[in-house]
């Protein structure tokens, strides 16, 4: 059986290394001596120079926040529907432009939209329901590649990496519409 | 305020927490409890149809929760919805 020691040393090379600890894993193998060496490791943490986090930690990190812009439309007390409604509205577009108009929004909230390509009139609508200037509370998001998705499974906490695609992605987009154009999609902008 | 019209051997405190912050930020009845819109409108998360081997699937990182046709019927939504939506404040993100 592996040593404790041993385990020890597997995590000061990928912290050497910098790579991910994955503590959880060197804990498991340690077995019957796992809280040995999870002190062996605290030990080792708290002493190990401190390093500044690379920008994919630091995208990962801020992922885990809630969008500025969705906290100004909660601050509103408007559902995505609502705001959706208040858009088409003032946009002067056709009901049939919901469906649309509420994924562009949804993706801009999310960081999915590029803010320079989406039009002026939008963020004017948007700065009207909102009440202050939405330009400012949306940001681009980078991915995260350290989060892995999750599901369920006989009640345990599983890690996938094939996440298909969403149906949106795969669809064929057609022409762009004007909806397309005010929110900069489909290679218009 | 836990309803009494849910007789269950199980709670979750936090559960009961989100579904009061819902009711507060956007009003309307506790029961039957909104699960697609707490998803959406309180937690910011992206519902959206993907191919997938499972039912559902939750994307921390990205804000969505994935699903696949088959769970279009009637009752399989609301439980992959709450099953993934669940995942967030228990897994720590977005936040609850």
């Amino acid at each position: 059986m592996i040593s404790t020691e041993q385990l020890l040393d597997e995590l000061v090379d990928r912290w050497t290394r910098g790579e991910p600890l994955e503590v959880d894993e060197l804990l498991r193998r340690a077995g019957p001596h796992a809280d040995e060496l999870a002190r062996l490791i605290d030990t080792f943490l708290e002493r190990a120079p401190r390093r500044e986090p690379t920008a994919e930690s630091v995208a990962f990190v801020r992922s885990l926040d809630e969008p500025s812009l969705l906290r100004a439309r909660q601050e509103q007390r408007l559902k995505l529907d609502d705001l959706t409604e208040a858009l088409v509205e003032r946009l002067g577009l056709k009901e049939s432009a919901r469906t649309k108009v509420r994924r562009y929004y949804q993706d801009l909230e999310l960081g999915r939209l590029e803010p320079k390509r989406v039009a002026q009139r939008v963020w004017d609508a948007l700065g009207d329901v909102l009440g202050r200037d939405a330009r400012e509370l949306v940001m681009v998001r980078a991915p995260a590649p350290a989060a892995p998705a999750m599901y369920r499974a006989s009640n345990h906490l599983l890690s996938m990496t094939a996440t298909g695609l969403p149906d949106a992605d795969l669809a064929d987009r057609g022409e762009p519409d004007e909806v397309d154009r005010l929110f900069g999609v489909g290679g218009v902008g | 305020m836990e309803p009494a019209a849910v007789a269950s051997g199980y709670s979750d405190p936090r559960a009961h927490a989100l579904r009061e912050r819902y009711v507060r930020m956007f009003g309307g009845p506790e029961l039957p409890v909104p699960v697609e819109s707490i998803a959406e409108d309180l937690l910011g998360l992206r519902i959206e149809e993907r191919e997938l081997e499972w039912s559902g699937l939750l994307l921390p990182a990205e804000r969505t929760i994935g699903h696949t046709r088959e769970t279009r019927r009637p009752v399989l939504p609301r439980f992959t919805y709450c099953t993934e939506g669940a995942s967030c404040p228990v897994e720590g993100s977005p936040r609850p």
